[in-house]
């Protein structure tokens, strides 16, 4: 999947927890979850299996570990993609 | 190293949806889910928990500067459990760490600390719709973070530094300080 059509997805999925919506507007690859976007930890986890569902794969504790980026997101989403 | 958490159980509500598939599984171990189940209150467990493990990851944090978001890496077990005033351990690898969780009002507080002892010295401060400058609630005191947003507290007539956890939640505030 491209770049450009990830973040737009991704975007979408984070929008009801990023109390950042300025930084909503700006998401990049670089975007952090926590930092940038101030989503709520407990909150990641919903962003977790919003893209689960989103992109139908399962996305394991330790994978989970290092999603707290765009980028990292990506990276997840298009690996699980791969080996389906 | 201690570390602190606080949740305010109304906002808690309304942000998460802790009964979604998945929730709890990716947060909390099968023994953690169980402790749940047979809660009084299993809602305000579910936070009661979270709140442990953000509070000793914070202590994590301080010294690793590592993020990872591995809430399966801290297991909760309770040991005293009043209307009032919860207290436990949580594993993180091989360390075990000592909190002890009270309520006020709709919010849980829980300060985690490496041994009893260093628990019962921690100083607590929980409030209510104050202000999120925490310099203002410190007599006596800056707060600021350093480059790697790590908090601390300055004497503001020595330059005496210390450690200091904060945490914000809704309507609610907490430090806990030596």
């Amino acid at each position: 999947m491209d770049q450009a059509t990830f973040i737009a997805e991704l975007r979408e999925i984070v929008k009801p927890y990023a109390k950042n919506q300025e930084a909503l507007a700006q998401i990049s690859l670089s975007t952090d979850f926590i930092n940038d976007l101030k989503i709520n930890s407990a909150n990641l986890v919903d962003v977790v299996l919003d893209v689960e569902e989103k992109y139908d794969i399962v996305i394991q504790n330790e994978e989970m570990e290092r999603m707290l980026n765009v980028q990292a997101a990506m990276d997840i989403v298009n690996a699980k993609l791969q080996e389906k | 190293m201690i570390g602190n958490d606080i949740i305010d159980l109304h906002l808690a509500e309304k942000e998460s949806n802790i009964c979604r598939r998945g929730f709890l599984d990716k947060l909390f171990l099968p023994a953690e889910q169980d402790i749940i189940a047979a809660a009084a209150q299993p809602a305000a467990m579910v936070w009661l928990l979270w709140s442990c493990k953000e509070a000793v990851y914070k202590i994590i944090h301080r010294h690793s500067r590592e993020r990872l978001y591995a809430p399966h890496h801290y297991v909760c077990a309770l040991q005293q459990v009043t209307p009032t005033i919860v207290t436990g351990t949580v594993m993180h690898h091989q360390q075990r760490w000592y909190f002890k969780s009270t309520g006020m009002g709709a919010c849980i507080h829980t300060q985690a600390a490496a041994s009893l002892l260093l628990l019962e010295q921690v100083q607590v401060f929980t409030g209510y719709y104050l202000t999120t400058n925490y310099t203002d609630l410190l007599p006596g005191r800056v707060f600021y973070k350093d480059a790697a947003g790590i908090p601390f507290t300055r004497n503001r007539y020595t330059g005496e530094c210390r450690p200091v956890s904060v945490s914000h939640h809704g309507k609610y505030l907490g430090i806990a300080s030596i």
